[in-house]
């Protein structure tokens, strides 16, 4: 074991890089970046300005944002009921229903926007379950390191190695398939990631001076963990969190697809989608709208986290030839 | 890299082929459901008044014909527990001979090619039944068919060893004594009690020479054990049908050529039948589009019947099969316990509507079954519910309060049903798989309940055997398979049994269903059945909807293929499939 | 580096059996295989058909015995248990392992080819438009549901088909150049020509959905690791000594930058032999995924542990190998 007790595995390495692998993909700003500045400036403000520079990000997250306020809050600003079921069944789109009805003359709008809705909620529950469970528990593997950390990487092997259908399969047979079960199931075989990324990090944070120099001045485990080690890995794991909501959002699509996920009478994205498959050719509404609202979150939620790694990381963006 | 480039490019492009095709189909799409309901295209245009003949018509030689199937076969053994499988029973309607065969109509056909004459009861006490056989039907190997292949099915069914694991023994536990005379040609049956379906018996016949050469006699238990074994194979040795297995590819595909042995009237003239095995039913119209499958034997929704009535040169028939949705309360649940509720959430059912928004976009013929027991075409028939309760499935709700009403219960200010005696706000779950017609159908039974103040939840079931059978549900939408043969019923209604899972029971009732089942004639059977069903009728725990439909798709050049919902499958006449004479 | 390996495989050793008692539990929590198959059935089986399948099952045996048999079996006698679909399951399992094989090799090489080339130009001429492009590109990948991909494949291809049948195979109207299921034609045809071609029309699409979606993460990974590779002295180093651009390029920054690529494919490819799930039931093929959908839905347990033991000795031997590779191409690792 001794291999992973003084340095990151192969494997976690390989996390590692690519949760914080510095990979840029748009322009910095032309702007000649100013090296020396007078006034210093924090972290968090050096950050943010970089991202702000990152439009193609900016504008992701200005679109996010505007979708998840009409997600939540439209459908009670218009009444828009998912319920209501009219004599107007199969339309294709128009103005009164921008995005057609279904065989029961549901507003598809309405009950996209729900599915929208509740997809969201899966990915951030995963998210902050992942994150929240994950990064701790990488940290304190890494911090502690020979038999704590081989234990508690071994059980991280375990969930590895654990087929992650065979849990849905197991646990959707008693717990029908609401958002909320979905949720958890992925956030439970989720958080392993995190806490290989973390530990990643963390490994390689542990070693520098100031971890020395507070544990020097008397300060606890915990205090080292909590106020010294994980902020150092915030930037890594909120770049992770955003992989994790849109790997969520697909997973659970893919969940639905074979019949493992979410059911119906609750609803997701991915639920619609898989409901509509034989429509692609009749009723092409009914499966585009769902799996656009997918593409689009996705797309969105990884160009933000693309544009937080590059400002959080800028190594790669200054290029000298 | 430049490479690179191009191929990454030329993929793009061949997604964006296929998004332009379907968005033009989209915009082109003015014509939905609503506006245009085809039932049947031209070459099943007679099915729906004559199902036993419709899509005749002159064959020529020659012609291969792949279909898909929805099940691949683990085991070939379909007498088998794990091998009981319906696409499998599909397959092997091309190489078993059998007593009976079931018509599209429900018709219970005596096999011409097998028998030479129709069998008969001799003797009702013991019931005694004589089956003739035709001298000239032989196996493949050119072993008659006859008596051994009867004695052979009976040991292997009748339950006496219980280490051979059948599906069933029913009925053939029933028969005392198998005898051959004749050289084998006479087979006479003789029961130790009363069966009304021996017509479902022998309707299989696997062949005693084959298991003989594989397992050595078949005297003791030990070798019809082993025997027993035999039939997991791919059957690819031995038939007494139209076809002969020739080419197995588990999992993906089996292909049948004819059995220059067979001795049937009609001789087969395509060169092969493959079934193609397609497990996700949303690819079976891409395989049909790419003219990779010429048949299939799906499920019918809204889409697929849509699909296809824009395709050219594919016919199909959506039609009502031998199974019947239903709705069915669980008379011991916490509200529904109460008859008189029970009879209120009926009438406020509006089953019509319920056909009307969920199966007839594409079922323009769905009608309401008004029977438990029967089947419209079957001897016997009568709408039963319809003179008995003729409030239920109406959506009467000023019936269905006015009962409510009668029995002591009352409204809140915001509209909700109050039970009697403090029972509180009547709520009901309602259970139903991950259809999208029972999906639909749960919302609208939402709404029709809503309008008599009961709150429906709504709720899905994976495990639907699991649900039936803890009752774990108020009401429950799914479908009965039916049979031309009557016997069946009893174990769906009699007090406790099997299949009764609305927990209800009735003396009476249950006296009808042993009269019924020691009944060996259908037509009193059937008046038995129709006798219950008025009993049933007035508990209010089972309302009929429709029968469910069943579609048959095949490419106008082949012919004489047909559904058959009726217990045989629509590969019971592969003998007659063959390409379209007047094609081109 | 041996003395490595031996003991990492000792080590997985415990993995898998704490993995095979949690999976087995799972696959007893998800349901009784017998109920679930015999509840619906119409006549319904005899008590004494039950009885025996359960037995057959091992039902009728304490939990802990039933796993103890089965890993005893497996261990002693290479039994890997009775199937409730008549499955046997050792040979089923191989059969899935080859066909899985068969599907994603194709695609690894081909997203293997393309995230490299495009990653290559998208860091060599990094901001350029083609590396907007390509990176536009792998992001829609990676934001697409794969059954749409699928779904977009099947239509595009039966209008190839529709369009170009005549020139591909003029005179054989039932040819069709691309196939949308199954692994193989119902009758191969002959020859290895024949057979090879045989294979391309069924490989095309479920290759094409599959190395599509695996490209768009691995284009990203290249592009990410040899823009840090560009960036470190040594390569500034290389270039203010005069050497060309591309032989920095080859020479230089691409073999080191090739280092962590090695560690994710191994660990993708070796996560694949699941099976690739969802193409798979798009396509039909009958991997390593169907088998484990199927074994799911009948609550066939000893499939699923069947399965798990195959693909979790896999995943750890991949794990094991992105470690070496690891050691064998980076000099600063060192296995002692």
């Amino acid at each position: 074991m001794s291999e992973t007790t003084s340095r990151p595995s192969a494997a976690d390495a390989a996390a590692a890089s690519t949760g914080m692998g510095p990979v840029s993909v748009m322009p910095p700003s032309e702007k000649t970046e100013r090296e020396f500045t007078v006034k210093e400036r924090s972290q968090l403000s050096m950050v943010m300005t970089r991202f702000l520079r990152h439009r193609l990000a900016i504008s992701s997250l200005a679109f996010l944002v505007l979708l998840i306020l009409v997600v939540y809050i439209a459908p009670h600003v218009f009444k828009l009921s998912y319920t209501e079921i009219t004599n107007n069944a199969s339309l294709s789109p128009r103005l009164r229903f921008p995005m057609g009805t279904d065989e029961l003359g549901h507003n598809y709008l309405a009950l996209v926007l729900r599915g929208a809705h509740q997809s969201l909620n899966v990915s951030f529950i995963v998210a902050i379950m992942s994150s929240a469970f994950g990064a701790p528990y990488g940290a304190i593997a890494a911090f502690y390191g020979g038999k704590i950390d081989a234990i508690m990487m071994r059980i991280v092997d375990v969930i590895l190695v654990l087929p992650f259908l065979v849990v849905t399969g197991a646990l959707s047979e008693h717990y029908s398939g609401t958002w909320y079960t979905v949720a958890l199931l992925l956030g439970v075989t989720g958080w392993v990631i995190n806490a290989r990324v973390t530990r990643g990090v963390v490994l390689s944070v542990r070693e520098q001076e100031f971890v020395e120099a507070a544990r020097a001045l008397g300060a606890s485990d915990v205090r080292i963990i909590f106020r010294h080690l994980l902020p150092n890995v915030t930037g890594t794991l909120i770049v992770q969190a955003t992989l994790d909501i849109a790997a969520a959002i697909l997973a659970e699509a893919g969940l639905s697809f074979l019949g493992l996920g979410i059911h119906s009478p609750d609803t997701s994205l991915g639920v619609l989608a898989q409901q509509s498959q034989n429509a692609i050719q009749t009723r092409p509404w009914l499966f585009y709208f769902p799996c656009a609202m997918i593409l689009v979150i996705c797309l969105s939620i990884n160009f933000i986290g693309d544009g937080l790694r590059d400002a959080l990381d800028p190594r790669q963006t200054r290029q000298r030839r | 890299m430049h490479t690179g480039t191009k191929r990454l490019a030329g993929l793009v492009a061949l997604a964006a082929v296929g998004l332009i095709g379907v968005a033009a189909c989209g915009t082109g799409g003015g014509t939905t459901g609503n506006n245009n309901k085809p039932t049947s295209s031209p070459g099943y245009a007679a099915c729906g008044t004559s199902p036993d003949t419709c899509n005749s018509g002159p064959r020529k030689d020659g012609g291969d014909i792949v279909v898909a199937l929805g099940k691949f076969p683990s085991t070939w053994n379909t007498g088998s527990s794990e091998g009981n499988v319906v696409e499998t029973v599909e397959q092997e309607n091309l190489i078993l001979p059998g007593t009976y065969i079931f018509q599209p109509s429900g018709k219970i056909q005596w096999n011409a090619d097998l028998l030479t004459a129709e069998p008969q009861v001799t003797s009702t006490s013991p019931q005694t039944v004589v089956y003739h056989l035709n001298p000239n039907a032989k196996w493949n190997n050119g072993s008659p068919i006859n008596a051994d292949d009867f004695i052979y099915l009976w040991q292997t069914f009748n339950g006496h060893d219980k280490n051979i694991p059948v599906v069933g023994t029913t009925g053939y536990d029933s028969i005392s004594q198998v005898t051959a005379s004749d050289n084998g040609e006479t087979v006479t049956t003789v029961y130790s009690k009363t069966y009304s379906d021996w017509r479902g018996l022998f309707t299989g016949l696997l062949p005693a020479w084959y298991a003989k050469q594989k397992v050595g006699d078949l005297t003791t238990d030990a070798n019809l054990e082993a025997a027993f074994k035999v039939w997991d194979a791919p059957p690819t040795d031995y038939t007494g049908g139209p076809y002969k297995l020739s080419n197995f590819q588990a999992q993906q595909s089996a292909t049948f050529v004819p059995n220059p042995a067979w001795y049937g009237k009609d001789k087969p003239t395509l060169k092969t039948i493959t079934f193609k095995y397609i497990t996700d039913q949303t690819q079976d119209i891409p395989a049909l589009q790419n003219q990779e499958i010429q048949a299939l034997d799906i499920q019918p929704d809204q889409d697929t019947v849509q699909q296809l009535s824009q395709m050219a040169g594919v016919n199909y028939e959506v039609s009502a099969g031998f199974a019947w949705e239903l709705l069915m309360v669980n008379s011991t649940s916490k509200f529904l316990k109460d008859p008189a509720l029970r009879e209120a959430v009926f009438d406020a059912i509006n089953a019509q509507d319920m056909i009307d928004k969920t199966v007839k976009p594409f079922f323009p013929n769905a009608k309401r079954l008004y029977s438990h027991n029967l089947f419209p075409g079957e001897v016997g028939y009568t709408d039963v519910t319809k003179t008995v309760a003729p409030d239920e499935g109406t959506g009467n709700v000023d019936k269905a309060k006015s009962v409510l009403q009668g029995a002591g219960y009352t409204f809140d200010s915001g509209g909700n049903l109050i039970a009697p005696n403090g029972g509180g706000k009547v709520t009901i779950n309602f259970l139903h798989t991950d259809t999208q017609v029972r999906d639909q159908s749960g919302q609208l039974v939402q709404s029709y309940l809503k309008a008599i103040g009961i709150t429906v939840n709504d709720k899905v079931t994976a495990d639907l055997g699991g649900t039936l059978g803890n009752f774990d549900f108020d009401i429950i939408q799914f479908g009965f398979a039916g049979s031309p043969l009557l016997s069946g019923n009893h174990d769906v209604w009699f007090t406790g049994a099997g299949n009764n899972f609305t927990h209800w029971g009735d003396p009476q009732s249950d006296a009808l269903l042993d009269q019924m089942t020691g009944e060996l004639d259908l037509a009193k059977q059937a008046d038995l059945l129709n006798q219950q069903d008025a009993i049933l009728t007035k508990a209010y725990v089972c309302l009929p909807l429709y029968q469910k439909p069943n579609m048959v798709v095949s490419t106008n050049q082949f012919i004489n293929i047909r559904d058959n919902n009726a217990g045989s499958y629509f590969t019971y006449n592969t003998q007659q499939w063959g390409l379209n004479a007047s094609a081109s | 580096m041996l003395v490595f390996t031996i003991r990492r495989l000792f080590q997985a050793i415990p993995i898998l059996i704490v993995a095979s008692i949690a999976s087995f539990a799972l696959a007893t929590i998800s349901g009784d295989p017998v109920q679930n198959k015999f509840l619906l059935r119409n006549p319904p089986p005899s008590a004494q058909v039950i009885a025996t399948t359960r037995h057959n099952m091992r039902l009728d045996r304490p939990w802990l015995t039933q796993y103890w048999d089965w890993l005893s079996g497996l261990i002693t006698r290479g039994d890997w248990g009775p199937s409730i679909d008549g499955i046997v399951i050792g040979s089923a399992v191989g059969h899935a392992l080859i066909v899985t094989l068969r599907l994603i090799f194709s695609a690894i090489l081909l997203a293997l080819v393309l995230s490299l080339a495009s990653g290559i130009v998208s860091a060599y001429r990094q901001y350029s438009k083609v590396d907007y492009s390509f990176t536009f590109v792998g992001f829609v990948f990676l934001a697409m549901p794969t059954f749409w991909i699928a779904a977009l494949l099947k239509q595009g291809a039966i209008q190839f088909n529709n369009a170009w049948q005549s020139s591909f195979c003029p005179g054989d109207p039932t040819c069709r150049p691309i196939q949308t299921v199954g692994e193989q034609s119902i009758v191969p045809p002959s020859g290895f020509f024949g057979v090879a071609e045989d294979w391309f029309t069924h490989l095309l699409l479920p290759t094409l959905s599959l190395a599509l979606i695996t490209y768009a993460a691995w284009s990203r990974f290249v592009r990410a690791s040899l823009l840090e590779v560009l960036n470190s002295d040594y390569v500034r180093l290389a270039r203010a000594k005069g050497l060309t651009p591309r032989r920095v390029m080859f020479k230089h920054a691409l073999r080191t930058s090739l280092i962590p690529m090695t560690t994710v494919t191994s660990l993708t490819i070796a996560g694949l032999f699941g099976g690739a799930i969802i193409t798979e039931r798009v396509f039909q093929w009958r991997g390593m995924g169907t088998l484990i959908i199927n074994a799911i839905n009948d609550k066939d347990r000893y499939v699923i542990m069947g399965w798990l033991v195959v693909v979790g000795f896999i995943v750890i031997v991949g794990n094991i190998i992105a470690d070496i590779l690891y050691a064998v191409l980076d000099p600063r690792i060192r296995y002692e």
